[in-house]
């Protein structure tokens, strides 16, 4: 069995609103997918959902045949769209908390990671920019071995100069087992990296296709594939 | 890892809490050694004497209210705002973050009581006041045994016990309220406090409905006798331990449903 996450007539209501509509998905082990779509289109619910944050309404979704719980937790990297950092803390508190909770995580290889981007360990996350805020959440959650990597939103923040570093970490740290799942709608800068795409909209899957495929029978970028299936 | 948790939830809290008490030990300190020059004693110190009561007065009164405003934040902080996205993806079950969220506010209470009454206690020892105290032990021992049918050791012991039901209802209230109010979308802040206020007003019917049941059963308050007060404490004192005992109880059980079923992060 190659499956990593599995969604069976999954939905999400917020009171009568529906975010997620009896989705099914498959996601596979050892490939990188983007999960595409508008705002509010229902892609941080079904991350929430895979991370346990939210429970769905209906329908199932497991983790490596696991229902979200501390087993997921422990084999799921989460990269929020948010800062989830303590302020007060410095960098090597985090660092020490991560090593602390997460088992699969590895401290040399978040300092190394630190000291290529320049950013001191003894800084204070108070005196820092957002932008290297979320650096430092990259390099936390790609530090760890997980067997999914969930990443939200992982380029928004950051100047393009900086994308192109964070897409290469992203690369170059996980092991070719491991799922990486990445949701934004900053399509071009990413999809040379993509092996797959799931495209998202009202709550519905509409597409889902290896990106390769998807290219050679439509002879088109990613974009604007994308931009032809959600035009306004 | 429920003792890492603690370790974390220490460290966290205990950054304002330590330095917090240490500045009330070494007023109470500074206190005793002001107190044993025998200057306040002096009538042209009267003012300097008044202004050191009114600021330890306050110190000690802002120490209690401190602590209890850091645990409540460092609850809503830690669980419902943005840190709540690394909190909740820990690889911990619900009753791990709660209990040992719980077991620190509960232990930083603790110190902050005997703290406070321990700092009292140094100020005003002296051979006086030791004997006036001497005095009162027993008169408290024989107040415990007629109320509760036991004293010393035993009495001594159910007292305690009592103040840590308190405590930990009190804290479970804060929790339950904060826990209610992040349902809401906006104003997760103003929910909470509705939501106090909600529990408090319910919880005070339901306790005047019971003293009222409790003093009808004794007889007419009109011609009330000493025999009868003793009654009416003998039978609200354990009824009111049990009832905070079932409230703490559903409390926790309402927060840990919320917590892993009605989680609403921003």
């Amino acid at each position: 069995m190659n499956t990593l996450v599995e969604c069976k007539d999954l939905t999400k209501m917020y009171g009568t609103k529906t975010a997620l509509d009896h989705i099914n998905l498959t996601l596979e082990k050892g490939r990188i997918i983007g999960l595409l779509g508008p705002n509010g289109s229902g892609k941080t619910t079904l991350i929430k959902i895979i991370n346990g944050l939210l429970t769905p309404n209906s329908g199932t979704l497991t983790v490596s045949g696991m229902t979200p719980g501390v087993g997921t937790k422990k084999i799921v990297s989460y990269l929020p769209e948010r800062t989830y950092l303590n302020e007060w803390m410095k960098v090597n508190d985090i660092i020490e908390f991560f090593k602390t909770f997460y088992e699969d995580f590895n401290p040399t290889k978040a300092y190394s990671m630190l000291g290529k981007l320049g950013i001191n360990p003894t800084d204070k996350l108070k005196t820092m920019s957002k932008g290297t805020k979320e650096k430092v959440q990259l390099i936390l959650v790609m530090s760890r071995k997980a067997d999914l990597y969930i990443l939200d939103e992982p380029i928004a923040g950051v100047d393009p100069a900086a994308r192109d570093y964070i897409l290469n970490t992203i690369i170059s740290n996980y092991d070719e087992e491991a799922t990486i799942l990445l949701s934004t709608h900053l399509i071009s800068d990413i999809e040379n990296i993509l092996d797959e795409v799931v495209f998202i909209q009202n709550g519905h899957i509409r597409l889902t296709s290896s990106v390769e495929d998807l290219r050679e029978k439509q002879g088109k970028s990613i974009d604007s594939i994308f931009r032809e299936v959600f035009k306004c | 890892m429920l003792g890492k948790l603690f370790q974390a939830e220490w460290k966290a809290t205990s950054r304002w809490l330590l330095p917090l008490h240490l500045i009330l030990l070494v007023v109470t300190v500074m206190g005793k050694i002001l107190l044993s020059t025998g200057l306040l004693e002096n009538e042209a110190f009267v003012a300097l004497a008044i202004l050191s009561m009114t600021f330890y007065t306050i110190l000690i009164i802002a120490t209690s209210i401190i602590t209890f405003v850091i645990i409540v934040v460092r609850f809503y902080k830690s669980l419902f705002s943005d840190e709540g996205y690394l909190t909740f993806t820990l690889p911990v079950t619900t009753n791990q973050l709660l209990i040992s969220k719980i077991g620190v506010a509960f232990i930083w209470c603790l110190i902050n009581t005997v703290s406070v009454i321990l700092s009292v206690f140094i100020l005003v020892f002296n051979e006086k006041t030791m004997d006036s105290i001497a005095e009162l032990i027993p008169n408290l021992n024989n107040g415990l045994d007629k109320v509760l049918g036991f004293s010393g050791f035993g009495g001594v012991l159910f007292i305690i016990f009592y103040i840590f039901v308190c405590i930990l209802s009190a804290i479970l209230m804060f929790t339950v309220s904060i826990c209610i109010g992040q349902l809401m979308s906006k104003h997760k802040v103003l929910g909470a406090i509705l939501a106090y206020v909600g529990i408090y007003m319910i919880i005070q019917t339901i306790s005047t409905v019971g003293m009222v049941a409790i003093g009808s059963i004794t007889s007419n308050m009109s011609q009330i006798s000493n025999a009868e007060v003793l009654k009416v404490y003998q039978i609200t004192i354990p009824v009111s331990l049990v009832f905070s005992i079932i409230l703490s109880g559903i409390y926790y059980f309402i927060s840990k449903y919320i917590m892993k079923n009605k989680l609403n992060l921003d």
